[in-house]
């Protein structure tokens, strides 16, 4: 059994060198006693429990020993002795001052380990490259329109296979298509994830199979012959790692495919897919005609040498060749890293995250930084008495920075043990849709970087006492605390107070910007009533489904048999439901006026619905009216559209009865308009609705649709009785999944509530430290002029006078930071704006809330040293003079 | 600088002698560590063992032999300790000072 590997080094760092191999070995045994007897996660856990309980009697051992006159290790010294002297006078230093010593350590450990937790994610997320050959090579291919928005960064067959015949950069292209198979031969039938890709690939990617061979370049052309690779873990599932698979056939779809490769185990692209099959464009989708259809995702991999710029100009040069095709007009060709591609979405809010730990670690030094200056404020005899005895500027640092450095490296390792525990809860909060989220895990990066991280702590608030220290003479020293270094010091921790205060002013107003417009998307209207609505997804094997007819029929009876089910109100299905991520864009053009303008080519999102789609998602007409069974049935051609192309190409007139020809599977159409709908949020609760064409899904079926209903007592139960009528009408499909709308849409809350809860949780630690800072500032200063109170009182000042003394100091520094916090916020807010949602950056209530927010937890910071000062007893306070 | 404590023995330094009293010739890191949790009912980290065992052998109280590692894959490195004739008579002394010291107190038992 090999021991975690952090805990591990832990114990080796901190052993005596000539016992490291023993207390290892004596680890071990127990360990692997325990993970015999109370399992894995048992003898983890006490692994990590004797490592860290062992941190300190180790060091304490290894300092505190007296030179030894036997024994190896210590002969040749492998540390200078002299740095082992100050790590010595260091760790009494901090037992004499526990109080110090705590404080200093929790707020380490604290700010360590949140920074550290946040570090692994963004680390697993961000950094770690991609588990492909040279990944930074690989790109995605799209075409995107040279001006205006692009409706879906897509590519057309044709325009796919022109590139492919015709590119310079690119050694690989592939086309990649997630999609789905009905597998039968097993027990029972069974959806199976697929991928459909070019046979290039498996080479694009750089990764070989495991067994059998990639895909022949000829298997891309023709699916006549039908072939099949496997994910390793489907061959484990399905054939029991048995070679001879690679042999046999599987049914997908009813179609024979015969296996000829198994992918190595680990491999995952994208959401990962059990199924490989090669993707074959129909020579009826290269033609001109289809150069509008824009529906294919591209991967590419720029040949070695040729950078990304370089690759970028050859493409655009590639576009200005092919703009006199038919619909290519105006389009050019856009590459984007795969990486970028990933990660893209979360890259501003990972960074966004990553300056709230900046933040909050700035915040950790200062208040630590002024803790080492108040006790180097009491040490200040000491260090004079020090310097006079010969000590250099240079050894008096070193002793500082041994001793700070030493705080920090255990506050770092204390930190190391929250961030263990606390990851698995941030990564549990995290929403699903963050890609490689099950990369996460502490290991060596990590650890350096906590390492890095406490250091670089130690080293920071080392320098301000001692930069400090050294501007004055030596002989200054020996004047104990005398009155300009006294409050030089006091001007500093002061303005590390206004700092911290207005560093934690920024974060909250950061976290109460993006809570908000939380706030406000919840409240967004759809466009549509999710509350009841039930959604069922299915796809039909083509084998079994080839001809329109046969879908459409099957259709009818489906919706037929869902609707006389008890307790469904109403049901519809549409191709591409509202907040799923399932979209088509195909091209269309107006009819009257083919003749003007007739360069510009238009988009619209592609819907095919049935019937009672809109009565039963409730999404309301503007004008007109649903299709009609005529129409359901393609008999006349129709089309209904939404508000947003209504009001874009007809506006201040009426479409009713205005002509579209809208590009679909079947190639153009020319269709009347018979609806107008109000706009549904359709690419989720943030977006802008897009123009979009609805046209009958009798008329026009595709082999995949969602069924939704208006349900009226829930889902109970609902999911058993789709699935038996399902049967009823063909045994042999299966039902993809079955879940509530409501579901869906809380989908697309979640990142906006991570994010607003990491950097929520950020904005309180950093109050609770600015809170703390104050606290301890105030109460030094009441602390060091007790005899000046005590003068005041004995003249006849009351105490109200003197606490309001002190609580107004505090409210000072307090009202400087938020002053700042409030410029510094006004300047940095503009730079979430992309992740509010209808909140302005300079929110006046969010800053103006948070500003009173601050200033009470600085007054209540500052009043409880303030009343310890009307305490002070006058006589006893001058009998200490 | 730690003040001599005299001749006695600090609580934890007390256990661990105990300890090699009682295991004999079968006392190393894992036995001395498990007979001293099992027999106080408190976490006792490998670190402070050793630590201690370290210490005790500064005062001349313990002394140790190495095992070599036992020729197998992953084979045990162990080092056994026990207590030297000084570390014996400093055990019996402070055994002794703790009963005479306990005779009549009022104990809850």
């Amino acid at each position: 059994m090999t021991p975690p590997r952090i805990p591990k080094g832990l114990v080796w760092a901190v052993a005596d060198p000539a016992e490291r191999r023993y207390l290892l070995s004596d680890l071990q045994e127990e360990y692997d006693a325990l993970s015999a007897t109370r399992g894995r996660a048992a003898a983890y856990r006490w692994y990590w429990s004797q490592a860290v309980r062992s941190i300190v009697p180790s060091l304490t051992r290894r300092l505190r020993r007296r030179p030894r006159v036997t024994g190896r290790a210590w002969r040749g010294g492998d540390i200078p002795g002299s740095v082992i002297q100050d790590a010595r006078y260091a760790l009494r230093g901090f037992r004499r001052t526990p109080g110090f010593t705590a404080v200093a350590l929790v707020t380490l450990m604290l700010g360590i380990g949140a920074s550290t937790a946040i570090f692994t994610v963004v680390n697993a997320v961000l950094l770690r490259p991609l588990p492909f050959n040279d990944p930074e090579q690989l790109v995605t291919v799209s075409e995107r329109k040279l001006q205006g928005d692009t409706p879906a960064p897509h590519v057309s067959p044709p325009n796919f296979a022109d590139w492919r015949e015709q590119n310079e950069p690119f050694s690989h292209m592939s086309v990649v298509s997630p999609t789905s198979f009905v597998l039968t031969g097993g027990e029972r039938v069974e959806r199976v994830s697929g991928m459909s890709v070019s046979p290039e690939f498996f080479p694009l990617i750089g990764v070989q199979v495991a067994h059998g061979r990639p895909f022949r370049s000829e298997e891309g052309d023709s699916d006549e012959e039908r072939v099949v690779i496997l994910s390793h873990g489907f061959w484990l599932r399905w054939f029991g790692g048995d070679l001879s698979a690679l042999e046999r056939t599987i049914a997908l779809d009813d179609h024979e495919h015969r296996v000829v490769g198994v992918l190595p185990p680990g491999f995952k692209f994208q959401d990962g897919a059990d199924l490989w099959t090669p993707f074959v464009i129909p020579p009826e989708n290269r033609r001109d005609a289809m150069r509008g259809a824009r529906y294919l995702d591209v991967l590419a991999r720029i040949k070695p040498g040729v950078t990304f710029e370089r690759a970028q100009q050859q493409m655009d040069a590639l576009a200005r060749r092919l703009e006199d095709r038919p619909n290519n007009a105006g389009w050019g060709i856009a590459l984007l890293p795969l990486h970028e591609e990933m990660v893209e979405e979360y890259r501003r809010a990972l960074l966004l995250i990553f300056g709230a730990v900046g933040f909050v670690m700035l915040i950790v030094c200062a208040n630590v930084a002024n803790l080492v200056l108040a006790r180097s404020t009491r040490r200040l005899k000491e260090r004079a008495l020090r310097a006079a005895l010969g000590a250099s500027v240079f050894r008096l640092f070193r002793q500082l920075l041994t001793e700070n450095v030493l705080l920090a490296v255990v506050g770092g390792g204390l930190g190391m043990v929250v961030a263990h525990w606390t990851i698995a809860p941030l990564v549990r909060l995290a929403p699903a849709a963050i890609p490689r989220l099950d990369e996460v895990r502490l290991d060596g990066a990590v650890f350096g970087f906590a390492m890095v991280v406490s250091l670089l702590t130690g080293l920071l608030f080392s320098l301000v006492p001692t930069l400090l220290a050294s501007r004055s003479e030596p002989g200054s020293f020996l004047r104990v605390a005398g009155a300009s270094t006294g409050r030089r010091r006091q001007r500093l921790r002061a303005a590390l107070i206004v700092s911290e205060v207005a560093l934690s002013m920024i974060l909250l107003i950061g976290a109460g910007l993006m809570t908000r417009s939380f706030v406000r998307l919840r409240a967004v209207d759809p466009g549509f009533a999710f509350e009841s609505i039930m959604t069922a997804s299915l796809a039909l094997p083509s084998s079994r489904y080839e001809s329109p007819e046969r879908q459409s029929a099957f259709y009818a009876r489906l919706l037929d048999d869902l609707g006389s089910l008890a307790g469904v109100e109403s049901v519809g299905a549409t191709t591409n439901l509202p907040m799923s991520g399932s979209r088509m864009t195909f091209g269309y053009r107006i009819d009257s006026r083919s003749g003007e303008a007739a360069e510009e080519q238009l988009f619209a999102e592609y819907h095919a619905t049935s019937t009672a789609y809109f009565r039963t998602m409730g999404i309301g007409f503007l004008s007109g009216r649903t299709f009609n069974a005529v129409e359901n049935a393609g008999r006349t051609k129709a089309v209904i559209i939404n508000q947003t192309l209504a009001q874009r190409r007809f506006p201040g007139s009426d479409p009713i009865g205005e002509r579209l020809t809208v590009v679909s599977q079947g190639g153009p159409t020319s269709r009347q308009i018979v609806g107008v709908i109000a706009d549904v949020k359709h690419a989720g609760p943030r977006s802008t609705a897009r123009e979009e064409v609805y046209v009958p899904l009798g008329d026009d079926p595709w082999r995949f649709t969602t069924v939704v209903m208006d349900v009226r007592d829930g889902e109970s139960n609902l999911r058993d009785a789709i699935q038996a009528r399902l049967s009823a009408i063909d045994p042999a499909l299966p039902l993809s999944s079955a879940q509530p709308m409501a579901r869906l849409i809380a989908g697309w809350m979640a990142p906006l509530r991570f994010q607003m809860l990491l950097v929520g949780l950020f904005a309180v630690v950093a109050l609770a430290l600015a809170g703390v800072g104050i606290y301890g500032v105030i109460a030094y200063i009441v602390g060091t002029r007790t005899n000046e109170i005590g003068v005041r009182m004995a003249l006849g000042a009351d105490g109200d006078r003197v606490f309001r003394l002190f609580l107004g100091q505090g409210m000072m520094l307090a009202g400087l930071g938020a002053m700042l916090g409030l410029v510094g916020a006004f300047a940095l807010t503009r730079f979430v704006r992309s992740l509010l949602f209808d909140v302005a950056p300079y929110d006046p209530l969010t800053f103006g809330g948070i500003t009173a927010t601050v200033l009470l937890v600085a007054s209540v910071a500052s009043y409880l040293p303030a009343r310890r000062a009307t305490r002070v007893d006058a006589v006893s306070a001058l009998k200490t003079e | 600088m730690s003040m001599s404590k005299g001749k006695f023995l600090a609580e934890f330094e007390l256990y661990i002698m105990l300890a090699l009293a009682r295991l004999g010739d079968d006392a190393y890191g894992v036995s001395i560590r498990q007979e001293i949790e099992a027999k106080t009912g408190r976490p006792v980290s490998i670190g402070a063992v050793y630590a201690t065992l370290a210490r005790l052998g500064d005062k001349g109280l313990v002394e140790f032999h190495t095992s070599d590692p036992l020729p197998v894959q992953g084979g045990r490195s162990r080092k056994y300790f026990h207590l030297t004739p000084d570390g014996r008579g400093a055990l019996r002394h402070s055994t002794e000072m703790l009963s005479r010291m306990m005779e009549g107190a009022p104990m809850r038992s």
